[in-house]
């Protein structure tokens, strides 16, 4: 999956760090998803292959390198990395620079909202999986020496996945900053033990020429190949976390982290993968950790165990950011928001988006019971907001002048690609895909519901709104016992007089010495000048209301 | 990333001539709880619809509590709207 934005989750790594430092940081967030991929991605697609032939093996390892170049380093850390608003990504900040909250209501750039709505409700619905399907995934690495541990291996992962939400409450800065040395460590592990597996059976190495990805899924047929595509699918999910990162980390971090270690580390593993079974076809019992030497399986287990508690943990955080963003665009209802260390904004904890999502984890893990099944449920959430974001980037790419042919030809042959993706996880929607689609519907209708239930609540509200002249006139003609001091009104419109100003007076009879009107106006911008944050106007300064003010202001942290 | 702090606003609005002598930390809020009735009223929604919403509205966070304000300052109005 999965996750826009993990800005919100985690303090901002300064830019005057090193892009070194902050790409070991990024290894840790942003590639914890992607990075545990080998272990149920390669084993899914072989399985879904059936017969395990050389031609199957090598075209299999030869799709998921050429889909990781074609998708993930091309359109994600080339192309769409460059579509920042502010240096924020995610399909959020898409929205943002299409101008769509902006939009007059009824015109097509409103609409896309509604796409951007749908977008963020199908990263719920991943997000609700990848923890499960890579914490899973690891702990299956016990039935490989002990097949007698197979009935334990859920309740482990339970208890694994109920710790990482209890602790959420307590927050995770002080684990936050091993997160990055980890996960460099379990990259160079996994290319290492690539590199072993490809040093047993070179053969591998031909899948480097994507004429054999081509002939494979030609020759295989469109059931096997569609089936094929999908699982192989999961060594793509987590790309979107490079573009939804990239404001916490910088684009120049996200693309170092991935070029430099991300991407060969995976490369040699998902061939090492390949070489093994070459070598060995009974190894598709569980390629990555049969790859492992024997004395290191336990210590492996543990490690991927590690990782992929990492990898959760990103998902978590972003699933914090993107409900903020959610709520600041208007989908879903304001949420209890807590700071889990004070000294650092970034750090907060919702224990609503928590708690919901450990169900829906947990649920999952149960409803499922195994990577390999969880497998099913996997991907079609993603592939469907991989195309979203093609669709929306060419609109920004028009926006800014780019030669729309060019645009066409480029995001047009992405999505062609990615279309197929979609086709091909489309196949496994009664294995499971179900699932995150129909989390997916009911979180998109609640934040329909949500939207236009407000509309129509402010609607009423701006109806029973006094205005400022009358309401200062009829202030003048009643007046009421003064208070010293001051009062602060939340006002949500810009106009009007809040009607908990009229209901306290009418009640209370009593107004202080200054009323202040108090509105938030979120900006487009990421972070506002400090000097711009405030704006003050003043509303109806009569005799009466000594000091009234309407203080839009925006506030970023 | 937003987050709304209205009382760090505040205390930077206090900075201006027109605000002087308001100590930020003594202003009460006045804040409203509205009560959703889902009556069918506005169109544009089914009525267990707006009752969903009404539920969700119900338990959406207090304005106060989300903007940052401490619940020590703030006063509550309860109101009634119907949609």
């Amino acid at each position: 999956m999965t996750r826009t934005l993990q800005a919100a989750a985690l303090a901002r790594i300064e830019a005057r760090q090193l892009p070194g430092a902050a790409s070991l940081a990024a290894l840790g967030i942003v590639y914890g998803d992607i990075g545990t991929s080998p272990l149920y991605g390669f084993k899914q697609a072989a399985d879904a292959a059936g017969t395990i032939s050389p031609e199957t093996i090598i075209g299999i390892v030869s799709v998921i390198l050429w889909s990781l170049i074609v998708i993930v380093s091309f359109k994600y850390a080339i192309l769409i990395m460059r579509a920042d608003n502010h240096g924020e990504g995610g399909i959020i900040a898409l929205l943002a620079l299409l101008d769509v909250r902006n939009a007059p209501a009824g015109s097509w750039r409103a609409s896309l909202l509604i796409i951007g709505l749908i977008g963020a409700a199908l990263l719920y619905g991943d997000g609700v999986i990848t923890p499960a399907i890579s914490v899973l995934g690891a702990v299956e690495g016990l039935k490989l020496d002990a097949p007698q541990l197979a009935p334990v291996i859920v309740p482990i992962s339970i208890t694994i996945l109920v710790g990482l939400f209890l602790v959420q409450r307590k927050g995770t800065a002080f684990i936050g900053n091993i997160f990055g040395p980890v996960m460099l460590i379990w990259f160079i592990a996994i290319g290492l033990l690539g590199l072993r597996g490809i040093v047993g059976g070179p053969g591998i190495l031909s899948a480097l020429s994507p004429h054999h990805a081509l002939i494979y899924l030609l020759h295989a047929g469109p059931g096997i190949g569609f089936a094929v595509l999908g699982a192989a699918f999961l060594a793509l999910t987590g790309a979107e976390a490079m573009y939804a990162d990239m404001g916490h980390f910088g684009r120049l971090p996200v693309r170092l982290g991935w070029f430099a270690v991300v991407l060969p580390a995976l490369v040699l593993n998902y061939f090492g993968q390949g070489a093994l079974l070459l070598a060995d076809p009974s190894a598709i019992a569980n390629p990555f950790y049969l790859l492992v030497p024997g004395w290191l399986h336990y210590p492996m287990v543990a490690f991927a165990t590690v990782a992929t508690i990492i990898a959760s943990q990103a998902i978590i955080s972003g699933a914090y950011s993107l409900t903020q963003q959610a709520i600041q665009l208007g989908f879903l209802p304001r949420m209890r928001v807590l700071h889990t260390a004070s000294h650092e904004k970034g750090q907060i904890y919702m224990p609503m988006v928590n708690w919901l999502l450990a169900a829906g984890t947990l649920g999952a893990v149960i409803t499922f019971g195994s990577a390999d099944a969880l497998g099913g449920a996997y991907g079609i959430a993603v592939s469907m907001l991989m195309a979203v974001t093609t669709v929306l980037a060419a609109l920004v790419a028009l926006q800014w002048g780019y030669n729309p042919l060019a645009v066409a030809a480029v995001n047009g042959s992405l999505l062609v690609v990615e279309l197929i993706f979609v086709a091909a996880n489309a196949t496994k929607l009664f294995a499971g895909g179900w699932f995150p689609l129909l989390l997916a519907c009911v979180v998109a209708f609640l934040m329909l519901t949500w939207r236009t239930g407000y509309r129509m609540l402010e609607q009423q509200r701006i109806g029973m709104r006094q205005r400022e002249d009358e309401f200062v006139d009829w202030v003048l003609e009643n007046p009421p016992v003064r208070l010293p001091g001051a009062a602060a009104i939340f006002t949500a419109g810009s106009s009007g007089i809040p009607l908990a100003l009229t209901h306290h007076l009418r009640h209370n009879r009593v107004l202080h010495e200054r009323v202040m009107l108090v509105s938030t106006v979120s900006s487009e911008v990421p972070r506002v000048d400090p000097d711009q944050r405030v704006k003050l106007l003043p509303v109806g300064a009569g005799p009466c209301i000594s000091d009234s003010w309407n203080t839009p202001m925006c506030w970023r942290g | 990333m937003e987050h709304p702090n209205v009382l760090e606003g505040l205390k930077l609005a206090c900075r201006d001539p027109d605000l002087r002598g308001i100590d930020p930390e003594r202003i009460t809020f006045y804040s409203r709880r509205v009560m959703v009735i889902a009556s069918g009223k506005v169109p544009g929604m089914a009525v267990w619809r707006q009752r969903l919403f009404a539920a969700m509205h119900l338990n959406a966070n207090l304005p106060a509590a989300y903007f940052g304000v401490p619940t020590a300052q703030v006063v509550e109005m309860g109101l009634e709207v119907e949609i």
